[in-house]
């Protein structure tokens, strides 16, 4: 039986349109224009326990509404959900025992004071009994490597050591469900992949369900078996990620920088010509053979700064756009 | 509620924690409140250089008046006074999702986070004046008025919460209200007046709409022996009432609420 269940799930938000300008303000005090916005079109999916489940799209496509639905923060306009059984937006404690929602752009901990306070603060809120408080503590602290860090005001805390100590407030009750909206936004590469890999151990020994939403490709093929695409409120995509990168992500862009002009003709011959500027050129290959193309520029052309870059998230979306709808 | 309790435990320390960090603006804020203090003083005794009696309260009952509601006031902010002005700009921030997933009560995490420490010392300090000053006018009080004023203090405290989170929590709908909590103060620090001297409309919004008599006049009417029994009865269902209409508000309005962009 699934763990998570969402049929025909609906969320339009009321907005109000004022024109810039002084009189437009006054104006806009007696009359308002009262328009909708469409976050999510009634979208049906279903999640396994132990999965953990990549939930793509770009900017306002509806990923963080749903996750708001689905950790009872907003109602939704129609259709159903359910979370191990439970109805979210009721808020029952029994449910809200039992997930735990760390949104990357906001904080639960203390801002002046050590995230251990905040910890404390949880385990109350949570009724974790102290055995199991100091065992899970002690695990998740060796996990994420903060032992050294819980006593200094969170505010002193670097970006990366504050996500760590997120992840552990949000975990310290042992949650069935976990959802992570953009954990590793904002991050350095090494901070990105400690939460990346601690994410993948915890997955993996404790089981837990978890929906990550990420705009980082890598956060996605690092962790997701399976991504569910989002865009304009609507799912286009649900399936396994091998079968979505196989589809869709043929190629890298290689970027690269010469010490002196290199004829466009010249750069064709090793890939698809995306840009090309003074002693400059973006050049798009094929996924499996940008290693060694990278290598041949560099042995046959003055190459003085080359970069390998993946496709992002949302160029995938706009292939899947350009291909079809819906699959 | 063993539950809450500890929970509360640990925001008290939390906060107590935070002042530490800010001793000496504590203190300097300590000093304007002493000022505060003596101006409302001096307004007293500038009324009575004029006047032996206000609307029938002599000097000593309008000093008592007074002081029950500068202890409401400070026990208010205390408790409350730090945390619900903020709810405005945690709904429109969307700082709200986080309350709302836990498994406790999104309001009293939101109505207690911080205790205001430093309007602890003000209050030990206020009652040491409210001693003096019954010990200088001399009063001499039956228990049961006392224990009546004491409890219908306590339903004055309940209803100033009610009638702030009600105001506050119109902010789901109407976003940006940065001056309901000036206006609440201003409305609010009309309740250290006895009643009578307001015009008669006045006097009955006092009692209802916007309940300014149940901070002092109404807890001091009790003390002094002017409360019927009728009376001390409305007042307490009255606060309960308008605490339950308030929580009802509350839930009602938290469906409308739409968290923030992130």
């Amino acid at each position: 039986m699934p763990i998570i269940q969402i049929e025909n799930l609906s969320k339009t938000y009321e907005y109000y349109r004022k024109p810039a300008g002084f009189w437009n303000s006054v104006k806009s005090l007696f009359h308002r224009e009262k328009l909708f916005a469409e976050a999510v079109k009634s979208i049906n999916f279903s999640i396994e326990e132990g999965e953990l489940v990549g939930f793509l799209g770009p900017n306002g496509a509806g990923k963080t509404t749903t996750l708001k639905i689905l950790s009872g923060i907003i109602y939704p306009t129609s259709g159903s959900a359910k979370v191990l059984g439970y109805t979210p937006w009721k808020r029952q404690a029994r449910f809200q025992k039992q997930f735990a929602l760390v949104m990357g752009q906001k904080n639960q901990l203390w801002w002046d004071l050590p995230a251990m306070e905040s910890f404390i603060l949880n385990k109350e809120i949570y009724e974790v009994p102290e055995a199991m408080f100091k065992e899970t503590l002690e695990e998740l602290t060796e996990l994420l490597d903060i032992k050294n860090i819980l006593d200094v005001q969170v505010r002193k805390l670097s970006l990366g050591q504050r996500m760590k100590c997120e992840l552990v407030a949000a975990l310290l009750h042992s949650p069935r469900v976990l959802f992570l909206d953009e954990p590793t936004i904002g991050l350095d590469v090494v901070s990105q992949n400690n939460v990346r890999e601690f994410i993948k151990k915890y997955n993996r020994f404790k089981k837990t369900t978890i929906i990550l939403t990420s705009h980082y490709m890598e956060d996605v093929e690092a962790l997701c078996e399976r991504v569910i695409i989002i865009n304009h409120g609507l799912i286009v995509y649900d399936g396994k990620l091998q079968k979505l990168l196989d589809q869709y992500i043929d190629h890298k862009i290689l970027e690269v920088t010469f010490t002196e002009n290199v004829d466009a003709k010249t750069l064709a011959r090793f890939g698809k010509l995306k840009e090309r500027a003074a002693k400059r050129a973006v050049i798009e290959v094929r996924k499996d053979k940008a290693k060694d193309i990278a290598v041949q520029l560099l042995t046959k052309l003055p190459v003085d700064d080359i970069l390998i870059n993946e496709v992002g998230v949302d160029e995938v979306i706009r292939k899947i756009f350009a291909g079809t709808a819906r699959l | 509620m063993n539950k809450y309790f500890k929970i509360y435990k640990i925001f008290m320390a939390n906060s107590f924690s935070y002042e530490a960090q800010y001793r000496g603006d504590t203190w300097i804020k300590m000093f304007f409140n002493i000022i505060w203090l003596a101006s409302m003083f001096l307004t007293v005794e500038v009324v009575f250089r004029h006047t032996s009696a206000l609307a029938g309260w002599d000097k000593g009952e309008i000093y008592l008046m007074t002081l029950f509601w500068i202890l409401a006031d400070e026990l208010a902010m205390m408790i409350f006074g730090a945390n619900l002005p903020q709810l405005p700009d945690t709904i429109t921030d969307g700082k709200l999702d986080i309350y709302l997933t836990k498994p406790m009560s999104a309001l009293f995490a939101i109505s207690t986070k911080i205790f205001l420490v430093r309007s602890l010392y003000r209050f030990i300090m206020e009652i040491i004046i409210l001693a003096a000053v019954i010990w200088k006018f001399d009063f001499a009080f039956n228990l049961l008025y006392v224990f009546f004023s004491i409890l219908l203090g306590l339903a004055g405290i309940f209803v100033l919460y009610s009638f702030t989170l009600m105001l506050n929590t119109l902010a789901f709908w109407l976003h940006r209200i940065d001056n309901v909590n000036v206006a609440i103060s201003v409305l609010t620090s009309l309740g250290k007046y006895p009643v009578e001297v307001l015009p008669r409309t006045m006097r009955i919004l006092a009692f209802t709409a916007i309940p300014i008599a149940f901070t002092a006049y109404i807890p001091v009417a009790a003390l002094t022996g002017r409360s019927s029994w009728h009376g001390i009865l409305y007042a307490l269902v009255f606060a309960g009432l308008f605490f339950w209409g308030a929580v009802k508000f509350w839930n009602f309005a938290l469906k409308r609420y739409s968290s923030a962009s992130s």
